[in-house]
């Protein structure tokens, strides 16, 4: 057989014109039958080829270092491998290397349990089952787990096998949120009827639920771990779901049209921890209710208003909160001034001793009230003002720290200060500030301490940086700047 | 100082707040107490020690390049927002914000020494150093896993997949995409 090498074209075609017309048939069929065998040898080579590769990379796979791992340790390092925004996929990413990996994804269920939405809509088509059927594998992964999981449902068109399929976990959620239509309560009857066992948090969004008049309220008093509870009140009527209200330690209320309404439902709940409020207030004056409310382990509250109505602070004084710490009230939705009755929260303070988080957020208050609210928060460690009227020179000085005078807030530490609407003056601002920060060794060299603490931090939405009196203070506890931050990060102390 | 006694008998002197970022260390010291006693390591050589203990200002992670990663985060605690409710797998009140930047006086090490030290480090109990970046593309934040192919071949692992588990896989990835 000629090689390639000394292959000639030219030679074979000098030789075969000598050929007879039969005998170049013959030869054609005999050179045909000579390419199908070598073509099947090269086929046979090639197969044997890609064979030995794979066995050498198998081989080089399991000389790997990655191969050492044991099973738990990569199953750890999936879990961090996994952002909550991207978990199904991620999960999927490294369940689909190879099949050890997908192995050890499968058996870790933990990998399996960040929060799901599961869209319920019928969509109508034939990818309706493989819809079904996905999710059906998705939670099996899970095991006995428990699981965050939302429920969505725009239409009133229910892809039941879905439900069916996500009911049959109802067991294990451990947070259920729910975006429903205004009609949705005839779904969250039917949730309500399982088994939730696990159900620490339940999550209505704020919607406004429909019923018809004589509708069985839904009732979640047999979730026996339900501690959270999220959902918006839009009437005087009676909740729109019933809940163990005990029991609950954390209460967001949206949407509350009175603060009657609010105190109504908070009436029942003596375990509170956290409260929420989005409230309006009352549009005359009112007294507190003769009955105060007394949430004995509150410990943070936050209150918003919103609407006209501008008399708030008899929410306050129907409360009684021995064990609160953090106190937020919010007047940025509301469209009128509102207005503060120093005496009421004065008396709410008086029964709430232990306020270290003061934060006000808009408050149309006087300096009057403003020293008034500090006074009465003896323990108070931070305070945030957000677009207060009350921070004048005369609250300003009011903080300043002087030996030998009784001072305001003695452990205040934290202060931030954002978007004031009054003209300060930079020396008192300055002053103020000076007043309370020593360095250590101006602190040993006193014969006195100051009874004050000393800063921790300092946040102001002002350049203050070059001021003589505050040179002392590092940069990583006097944060002074002219930028202005997104609304989300307002509510946040550093 | 704690004394600390390699698998290859090596000793090192490694000062306690660094060693105590091992919870297997820093159980045996609460369980000694005070003591000059060394302690052994049976499966950590001074080689990966010396890797493992790498002194930094905060929590250090190692990247699938063996390049040291210098973090420091902070928790700020919200009072006053809701999301209690919220579907995080933590459920807390915390967010935790992640500032870190790459080290640019980065280590390299081959992949050899890398899993070495995630061993050592399992061994050892300190999970920060079981980076999630391994998996991840370690220039970003936040932008999941890398798909398998980069995966497979930054490890060299073979594909072994059989055909009926391909069709699966593709009807995974088509419900993760349709859902």
């Amino acid at each position: 057989m000629a090689t390639a090498s000394s292959f000639s074209v030219r030679a074979i075609l000098e030789q075969a014109r000598e050929y007879s017309r039969l005998e170049m048939e013959r030869r054609v069929q005999e050179s045909e039958l000579r390419l199908k065998s070598l073509e099947s040898a090269l086929t046979s080579l090639m197969e044997l080829r890609d064979r030995e590769r794979a066995v050498l990379d198998m081989l080089k796979y399991l000389l790997s270092p990655i191969y050492t791992l044991p099973a738990e340790l990569l199953a750890e390092v999936f879990e961090r491998a996994i952002d909550a925004e991207t978990h199904i996929m991620d999960v999927f990413r490294v369940s689909q290397v190879c099949s050890d990996w997908r192995q050890i994804a499968h058996d870790t269920p933990r990998l399996w349990t960040r929060g799901i939405s599961v869209t319920l809509d019928n969509k109508g088509d034939r990818r309706e089952q493989a819809h079904t059927d996905g999710w059906k594998a998705w939670l099996a992964r899970s095991a006995a787990l428990t699981i965050p999981i939302a429920l969505r449902l725009e239409s009133a068109d229910i892809c039941h096998d879905l439900l069916g399929e996500v009911l049959k976990t109802a067991s294990r959620w451990r947070y259920l949120r729910l975006d429903l239509p205004d009609h949705g309560l005839t779904l969250i009857r039917r949730l309500a009827q399982h088994k939730l066992d696990s159900l620490e948090g339940l999550d209505l969004e704020d919607r406004d639920f429909i019923e018809p008049l004589g509708g069985v309220i839904p009732s979640f008093t047999t979730a026996p771990r339900l501690r959270k509870l999220r959902m918006g009140i839009y009437s005087s009527l009676p909740t729109p779901i019933l809940v163990p209200w005990s029991n609950l330690t954390d209460l967001t209320l949206h949407h509350c049209p009175t603060p009657d309404l609010a105190l109504d439902v908070l009436a029942p709940c003596t375990g509170l921890a956290m409260i929420i409020v989005r409230t309006s207030g009352w549009l005359e004056s009112v007294l507190p209710r003769s009955d105060t409310l007394v949430l004995a382990h509150l410990d943070a509250l936050t209150f918003v208003l919103f609407g006209d109505a501008k008399h708030f602070t008899p929410f306050f004084g129907s409360l009684s909160t021995p064990a609160l710490q953090r106190v937020c009230v919010d007047f940025a939705e509301m469209r009128t001034t509102e207005h503060w009755t120093e005496a009421r929260f004065t008396a709410f303070q008086l029964r709430a001793p232990n306020i270290t988080w003061l934060e006000l957020l808009y408050a149309d208050l006087t300096s009057d009230d403003f020293a008034a609210a500090i006074l009465h928060a003896p323990s108070l460690t931070h305070l945030k003002l957000f677009r207060c009227s009350c921070f004048d020179d005369t609250a300003i000085t009011a903080l300043r720290y002087e030996d030998g005078v009784a001072p305001l807030a003695p452990r205040l530490n934290c202060l931030v200060l954002e978007g004031m609407l009054h003209d300060v003056s930079d020396d008192i601002l300055a002053s103020m500030i000076a007043s309370r920060w020593w360095t250590d060794t101006a602190f040993a060299s006193r014969s006195d301490p100051p009874v004050v603490a000393r800063w921790t931090h300092v946040e102001l939405w002002y350049d203050l940086s070059e001021h003589f009196l505050l040179k002392d203070i590092p940069s990583d506890i006097l944060i002074t700047s002219t930028r202005s931050y997104p609304y989300e990060t307002v509510y946040e102390f550093k | 100082m704690v004394l600390l006694v390699t698998s290859d008998n090596e000793q090192f002197q490694t000062e306690k707040d660094i060693v105590e970022r091992s919870v297997l260390i820093k159980n045996m010291l609460e369980d000694v107490g005070e003591s000059d006693q060394p302690i052994p390591l049976p499966n950590v050589s001074s080689s990966v020690l010396k890797k493992v203990t790498q002194p930094s200002t905060g929590p250090t992670e190692i990247d699938v390049r063996g390049r040291y990663l210098s973090t420091a985060s902070t928790t700020v605690e919200s009072p006053s927002r809701p999301p209690i409710l919220e579907q995080s797998q933590d459920e807390t009140r915390k967010r935790t914000t992640d500032i870190s930047e790459w080290d640019q006086k980065f280590i390299t090490v081959d992949q050899e020494m890398l899993f070495e030290i995630i061993l050592a480090a399992n061994y050892l109990d300190i999970k920060s150093l079981l980076c999630r970046r391994w998996l991840q593309d370690g220039s970003q934040h936040d932008q999941g896993a890398r798909p398998p192919e980069e995966i497979r071949k930054l490890f060299n692992i073979v594909n072994d997949f059989t055909p009926e588990e391909e069709a699966q896989i593709k009807k995974e990835n088509e419900w993760a995409e349709d859902r």
